[in-house]
Protein backbone atom coordinates (compact mmCIF):
# COMPACT_ATOMS: atom_id res chain seq x y z
CA UNK A 1 0.00 0.00 0.00
CA UNK A 2 1.33 3.28 -0.91
CA UNK A 3 1.20 5.56 2.26
CA UNK A 4 1.36 8.82 -0.48
CA UNK A 5 3.36 12.21 0.96
CA UNK A 6 3.06 15.35 2.71
CA UNK A 7 2.31 17.36 -0.81
CA UNK A 8 6.01 16.27 -2.28
CA UNK A 9 7.15 13.76 -4.60
CA UNK A 10 8.45 11.11 -1.97
CA UNK A 11 8.65 9.68 1.05
CA UNK A 12 10.10 6.82 3.34
CA UNK A 13 8.70 4.75 6.21
CA UNK A 14 10.70 3.57 9.51
CA UNK A 15 8.44 2.28 12.23
CA UNK A 16 5.68 0.92 12.97
CA UNK A 17 3.57 -0.20 16.13
CA UNK A 18 1.30 -2.47 17.08
CA UNK A 19 -2.00 -0.16 16.68
CA UNK A 20 -0.42 0.19 12.52
CA UNK A 21 0.26 3.71 13.00
CA UNK A 22 3.19 4.38 10.66
CA UNK A 23 6.33 7.09 11.25
CA UNK A 24 8.74 8.55 8.46
CA UNK A 25 8.99 11.32 6.36
CA UNK A 26 7.93 13.34 3.30
CA UNK A 27 8.52 15.71 1.44
CA UNK A 28 6.40 18.75 1.33
CA UNK A 29 5.25 20.73 -1.20
CA UNK A 30 8.38 22.99 -1.23
CA UNK A 31 10.48 19.94 -1.04
CA UNK A 32 11.36 19.97 2.72
CA UNK A 33 11.34 16.78 4.51
CA UNK A 34 9.55 16.81 7.40
CA UNK A 35 8.40 13.62 10.19
CA UNK A 36 4.71 12.30 9.52
CA UNK A 37 2.58 9.95 11.31
CA UNK A 38 0.32 7.05 9.06
CA UNK A 39 -2.91 6.54 10.79
CA UNK A 40 -6.37 5.33 9.87
CA UNK A 41 -5.21 6.16 5.95
CA UNK A 42 -3.82 9.68 6.95
CA UNK A 43 -0.66 11.46 6.49
CA UNK A 44 0.25 13.97 8.96
CA UNK A 45 3.05 16.45 9.38
CA UNK A 46 4.19 16.31 12.35
CA UNK A 47 6.13 19.59 12.33
CA UNK A 48 3.61 21.59 10.96
CA UNK A 49 4.66 25.14 12.57
CA UNK A 50 7.94 24.17 12.00
CA UNK A 51 10.53 25.62 9.30
CA UNK A 52 13.63 23.29 9.12
CA UNK A 53 13.49 19.69 8.51
CA UNK A 54 12.39 16.58 10.30
CA UNK A 55 12.38 12.89 10.42
CA UNK A 56 10.36 10.70 12.67
CA UNK A 57 12.37 7.38 13.68
CA UNK A 58 10.10 5.59 15.93
CA UNK A 59 6.74 5.56 17.72
CA UNK A 60 5.85 3.42 20.56
CA UNK A 61 2.38 1.86 21.27
CA UNK A 62 1.44 4.98 23.57
CA UNK A 63 1.53 6.88 20.20
CA UNK A 64 4.61 8.73 21.93
CA UNK A 65 6.96 9.85 18.44
CA UNK A 66 10.78 10.50 18.38
CA UNK A 67 13.53 11.37 15.50
CA UNK A 68 15.56 14.43 14.74
CA UNK A 69 15.17 17.65 13.06
CA UNK A 70 17.91 19.77 11.56
CA UNK A 71 18.70 23.08 13.35
CA UNK A 72 21.32 25.95 12.54
CA UNK A 73 24.33 26.66 13.86
CA UNK A 74 27.26 28.75 13.34
CA UNK A 75 30.90 28.63 13.75
CA UNK A 76 33.83 30.03 12.46
CA UNK A 77 33.09 28.78 9.09
CA UNK A 78 29.39 29.98 8.66
CA UNK A 79 26.54 28.72 8.72
CA UNK A 80 25.53 25.02 9.10
CA UNK A 81 22.64 22.57 9.74
CA UNK A 82 22.97 19.70 12.07
CA UNK A 83 20.49 17.20 13.14
CA UNK A 84 18.93 17.37 16.75
CA UNK A 85 17.20 14.51 18.93
CA UNK A 86 13.43 15.34 18.79
CA UNK A 87 10.10 14.02 20.02
CA UNK A 88 6.72 15.15 17.97
CA UNK A 89 3.85 15.83 19.84
CA UNK A 90 0.21 17.13 18.04
CA UNK A 91 2.04 19.04 15.89
CA UNK A 92 5.05 20.25 18.14
CA UNK A 93 8.51 19.23 17.87
CA UNK A 94 10.27 19.38 20.98
CA UNK A 95 14.30 19.23 21.08
CA UNK A 96 15.28 16.72 23.72
CA UNK A 97 18.78 17.52 24.06
CA UNK A 98 20.34 21.07 24.37
CA UNK A 99 24.71 22.22 24.32
CA UNK A 100 25.23 19.77 21.85
CA UNK A 101 25.56 20.99 17.74
CA UNK A 102 24.92 16.33 17.28
CA UNK A 103 22.24 14.93 18.64
CA UNK A 104 19.38 12.17 17.10
CA UNK A 105 17.13 10.08 18.77
CA UNK A 106 16.80 6.05 17.00
CA UNK A 107 14.10 4.70 19.43
CA UNK A 108 11.83 4.87 21.76
CA UNK A 109 9.73 2.30 24.15
CA UNK A 110 6.42 1.79 26.08
CA UNK A 111 8.27 3.06 29.33
CA UNK A 112 9.25 6.66 27.33
CA UNK A 113 12.89 5.54 27.55
CA UNK A 114 14.42 7.28 24.22
CA UNK A 115 17.91 6.13 22.79
CA UNK A 116 20.23 7.63 20.31
CA UNK A 117 23.61 9.23 19.67
CA UNK A 118 24.70 12.77 20.74
CA UNK A 119 28.09 14.22 20.85
CA UNK A 120 28.80 15.19 24.71
CA UNK A 121 31.02 17.75 25.83
CA UNK A 122 34.15 15.78 25.20
CA UNK A 123 33.87 15.70 21.47
CA UNK A 124 32.83 12.48 19.55
CA UNK A 125 30.04 10.55 19.36
CA UNK A 126 28.02 8.87 21.98
CA UNK A 127 24.76 6.30 23.03
CA UNK A 128 22.31 8.14 25.37
CA UNK A 129 19.29 6.92 27.46
CA UNK A 130 16.66 10.30 27.67
CA UNK A 131 14.60 9.53 30.50
CA UNK A 132 12.06 11.71 32.51
CA UNK A 133 14.61 14.78 31.01
CA UNK A 134 17.76 13.07 32.42
CA UNK A 135 20.13 11.96 29.87
CA UNK A 136 22.55 9.53 29.99
CA UNK A 137 26.03 8.98 28.13
CA UNK A 138 26.53 5.18 27.49
CA UNK A 139 29.83 5.33 27.09
CA UNK A 140 32.02 3.29 24.40
CA UNK A 141 33.47 -0.29 23.69
CA UNK A 142 36.70 1.63 24.48
CA UNK A 143 37.09 3.84 21.41
CA UNK A 144 35.03 6.93 20.86
CA UNK A 145 32.37 6.14 18.75
CA UNK A 146 28.80 4.61 19.75
CA UNK A 147 25.43 4.74 18.87
CA UNK A 148 22.16 3.49 20.39
CA UNK A 149 19.81 1.93 17.88
CA UNK A 150 17.26 -0.11 19.67
CA UNK A 151 15.69 -0.52 23.08
CA UNK A 152 13.11 -2.62 24.58
CA UNK A 153 10.51 -2.43 27.40
CA UNK A 154 12.74 -3.69 29.90
CA UNK A 155 15.06 -1.27 29.42
CA UNK A 156 18.02 -3.25 27.18
CA UNK A 157 19.71 -1.14 24.64
CA UNK A 158 21.49 -1.92 21.57
CA UNK A 159 23.69 -0.38 19.07
CA UNK A 160 27.37 0.08 18.13
CA UNK A 161 30.59 0.93 19.19
CA UNK A 162 34.42 1.52 18.40
CA UNK A 163 36.50 -0.48 20.16
CA UNK A 164 39.83 0.55 21.94
CA UNK A 165 42.28 -1.96 20.03
CA UNK A 166 41.22 -1.00 16.41
CA UNK A 167 39.08 1.04 15.83
CA UNK A 168 36.52 -1.20 14.65
CA UNK A 169 32.42 -1.60 15.00
CA UNK A 170 30.95 -4.23 17.54
CA UNK A 171 27.63 -4.06 18.66
CA UNK A 172 26.54 -3.64 22.24
CA UNK A 173 24.11 -5.08 24.41
CA UNK A 174 23.53 -2.33 27.33
CA UNK A 175 21.52 -3.43 30.65
CA UNK A 176 21.83 -2.79 34.45
CA UNK A 177 24.72 0.22 34.23
CA UNK A 178 27.02 -2.12 31.89
CA UNK A 179 27.97 -2.03 27.92
CA UNK A 180 28.56 -5.36 26.47
CA UNK A 181 30.61 -6.47 23.66
CA UNK A 182 28.85 -8.63 21.48
CA UNK A 183 31.09 -10.08 18.49
CA UNK A 184 31.06 -10.57 15.33
CA UNK A 185 30.27 -13.48 12.85
CA UNK A 186 34.08 -13.95 12.68
CA UNK A 187 34.71 -10.65 10.64
CA UNK A 188 36.26 -7.20 12.12
CA UNK A 189 33.24 -5.26 12.44
CA UNK A 190 29.21 -5.61 13.63
CA UNK A 191 26.47 -3.63 14.38
CA UNK A 192 23.53 -4.24 15.94
CA UNK A 193 19.73 -2.25 14.91
CA UNK A 194 17.49 -3.62 17.29
CA UNK A 195 16.17 -5.70 20.27
CA UNK A 196 12.87 -6.96 21.14
CA UNK A 197 11.02 -7.21 24.16
CA UNK A 198 12.40 -11.14 24.72
CA UNK A 199 16.07 -9.57 24.91
CA UNK A 200 16.81 -11.10 20.97
CA UNK A 201 18.91 -8.19 19.12
CA UNK A 202 20.02 -8.21 14.96
CA UNK A 203 21.77 -6.53 12.65
CA UNK A 204 24.92 -7.45 10.61
CA UNK A 205 28.03 -8.78 10.74
CA UNK A 206 31.40 -9.09 9.07
CA UNK A 207 31.57 -13.07 7.98
CA UNK A 208 35.18 -14.51 9.04
CA UNK A 209 36.61 -13.96 5.35
CA UNK A 210 36.15 -10.11 5.69
CA UNK A 211 34.76 -10.65 2.42
CA UNK A 212 30.86 -10.58 2.74
CA UNK A 213 28.19 -8.93 5.54
CA UNK A 214 25.34 -11.12 6.56
CA UNK A 215 22.33 -10.09 8.90
CA UNK A 216 22.65 -11.52 12.64
CA UNK A 217 20.38 -12.96 15.39
CA UNK A 218 21.58 -12.64 18.44
CA UNK A 219 19.77 -14.67 21.07
CA UNK A 220 20.73 -16.99 24.07
CA UNK A 221 24.14 -15.70 24.23
CA UNK A 222 25.34 -16.75 20.70
CA UNK A 223 24.84 -14.57 17.39
CA UNK A 224 23.82 -16.41 14.76
CA UNK A 225 23.98 -16.32 10.47
CA UNK A 226 21.06 -15.33 9.28
CA UNK A 227 22.14 -16.39 6.17
CA UNK A 228 21.35 -14.54 2.77
CA UNK A 229 18.86 -14.55 -0.65
CA UNK A 230 21.73 -16.51 -2.85
CA UNK A 231 23.32 -12.80 -3.45
CA UNK A 232 26.57 -11.82 -1.72
CA UNK A 233 28.60 -8.77 -3.70
CA UNK A 234 27.40 -5.62 -5.34
CA UNK A 235 29.49 -3.70 -7.53
CA UNK A 236 28.07 -0.32 -6.87
CA UNK A 237 30.07 3.03 -7.15
CA UNK A 238 33.32 1.79 -8.22
CA UNK A 239 33.63 -1.06 -5.53
CA UNK A 240 31.87 -3.91 -4.26
CA UNK A 241 29.67 -3.95 -1.07
CA UNK A 242 27.64 -6.57 0.51
CA UNK A 243 24.50 -5.07 1.56
CA UNK A 244 22.74 -7.95 3.71
CA UNK A 245 21.89 -6.61 6.89
CA UNK A 246 18.39 -6.62 9.52
CA UNK A 247 17.21 -3.36 10.29
CA UNK A 248 14.23 -4.53 12.88
CA UNK A 249 12.52 -7.47 14.85
CA UNK A 250 9.15 -7.80 16.49
CA UNK A 251 8.20 -9.90 19.66
CA UNK A 252 7.83 -13.21 17.58
CA UNK A 253 11.10 -13.03 16.68
CA UNK A 254 10.38 -12.40 13.12
CA UNK A 255 13.04 -10.31 10.89
CA UNK A 256 13.30 -7.79 8.42
CA UNK A 257 16.13 -6.07 6.30
CA UNK A 258 18.10 -6.30 3.01
CA UNK A 259 19.62 -8.85 0.97
CA UNK A 260 21.60 -9.52 -2.27
CA UNK A 261 19.09 -11.70 -4.60
CA UNK A 262 21.23 -13.92 -7.14
CA UNK A 263 20.43 -11.31 -9.72
CA UNK A 264 22.48 -8.79 -7.82
CA UNK A 265 19.43 -6.94 -7.08
CA UNK A 266 19.15 -5.72 -3.36
CA UNK A 267 15.60 -6.69 -1.94
CA UNK A 268 13.88 -6.00 1.36
CA UNK A 269 13.48 -9.79 3.11
CA UNK A 270 11.30 -11.25 5.69
CA UNK A 271 11.88 -13.92 8.05
CA UNK A 272 9.96 -15.94 10.71
CA UNK A 273 12.06 -16.86 13.55
CA UNK A 274 14.73 -19.74 12.69
CA UNK A 275 13.90 -23.03 15.09
CA UNK B 1 13.93 -16.05 4.57
CA UNK B 2 11.95 -14.66 1.95
CA UNK B 3 11.85 -11.97 -0.69
CA UNK B 4 9.42 -9.31 -0.15
CA UNK B 5 9.49 -8.81 -3.68
CA UNK B 6 8.09 -12.02 -4.50
CA UNK B 7 5.09 -11.03 -2.18
CA UNK B 8 3.67 -8.20 -3.91
CA UNK B 9 1.90 -7.94 -7.63
CA UNK B 10 3.71 -4.67 -9.65
CA UNK B 11 2.95 -2.15 -12.10
CA UNK B 12 5.31 -1.15 -14.99
CA UNK B 13 6.33 1.67 -16.54
CA UNK B 14 3.81 1.55 -19.47
CA UNK B 15 0.92 0.43 -16.66
CA UNK B 16 -0.89 1.88 -14.61
CA UNK B 17 0.44 4.14 -11.31
CA UNK B 18 1.50 1.83 -8.50
CA UNK B 19 4.95 0.82 -7.17
CA UNK B 20 7.56 -0.84 -9.37
CA UNK B 21 9.50 -2.30 -6.83
CA UNK B 22 9.86 -2.24 -3.14
CA UNK B 23 13.27 -0.74 -1.79
CA UNK B 24 13.91 -1.17 1.65
CA UNK B 25 11.97 -2.98 4.63
CA UNK B 26 12.50 -0.57 7.96
CA UNK B 27 9.91 -1.41 10.60
CA UNK B 28 7.55 -4.52 11.68
CA UNK B 29 5.25 -5.04 14.00
CA UNK B 30 3.04 -8.40 15.98
CA UNK B 31 0.87 -8.44 13.04
CA UNK B 32 3.35 -8.83 10.05
CA UNK B 33 3.02 -5.72 9.19
CA UNK B 34 6.13 -3.87 7.47
CA UNK B 35 7.13 -1.00 6.50
CA UNK B 36 10.06 0.66 4.73
CA UNK B 37 10.07 2.78 0.66
CA UNK B 38 9.91 1.70 -2.68
CA UNK B 39 9.87 2.57 -6.09
CA UNK B 40 6.64 3.76 -7.49
CA UNK B 41 5.34 4.84 -10.92
CA UNK B 42 3.00 7.83 -10.79
CA UNK B 43 2.52 7.72 -14.79
CA UNK B 44 5.37 9.78 -15.02
CA UNK B 45 8.40 9.48 -13.09
CA UNK B 46 9.94 7.08 -10.19
CA UNK B 47 9.82 8.15 -6.87
CA UNK B 48 10.74 6.76 -3.74
CA UNK B 49 7.28 6.32 -1.04
CA UNK B 50 6.65 4.81 1.53
CA UNK B 51 5.27 1.85 1.84
CA UNK B 52 2.63 -0.46 4.28
CA UNK B 53 2.73 -4.31 3.50
CA UNK B 54 1.00 -7.18 5.07
CA UNK B 55 3.30 -10.17 5.12
CA UNK B 56 0.61 -12.38 5.86
CA UNK B 57 -2.55 -11.67 3.11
Amino acid sequence: MDLGTLGGDSSGAIGINESGQVVGWSAGSNGALHAFRYKNGLMINLDAHGTNQSMAAAINNAGQIVGSSLIQFTDGTGLYYSPQAASFDRGLLRNLISGTNYSAASAINDRDEIAGGYTPPSGGTHAFLYRRGLLTDLGTLGGGLSVASGINDRGEIVGYSSIASQGALHPFLYSHGLMRDLGTLGGNSSVASAINNSGEIIGYSITTSNLEQHPFLYSHGRMHDLGTLGGSNVFRGGIYTSDNFATAINNRGQVVGQAIAPTARVTPFFTAKEG
Amino acid sequence: MTDLNDLVNFTTTNGPAGFLALGTANGINDQEQIVGLGYYWDGTNVLTRAFLLNATP
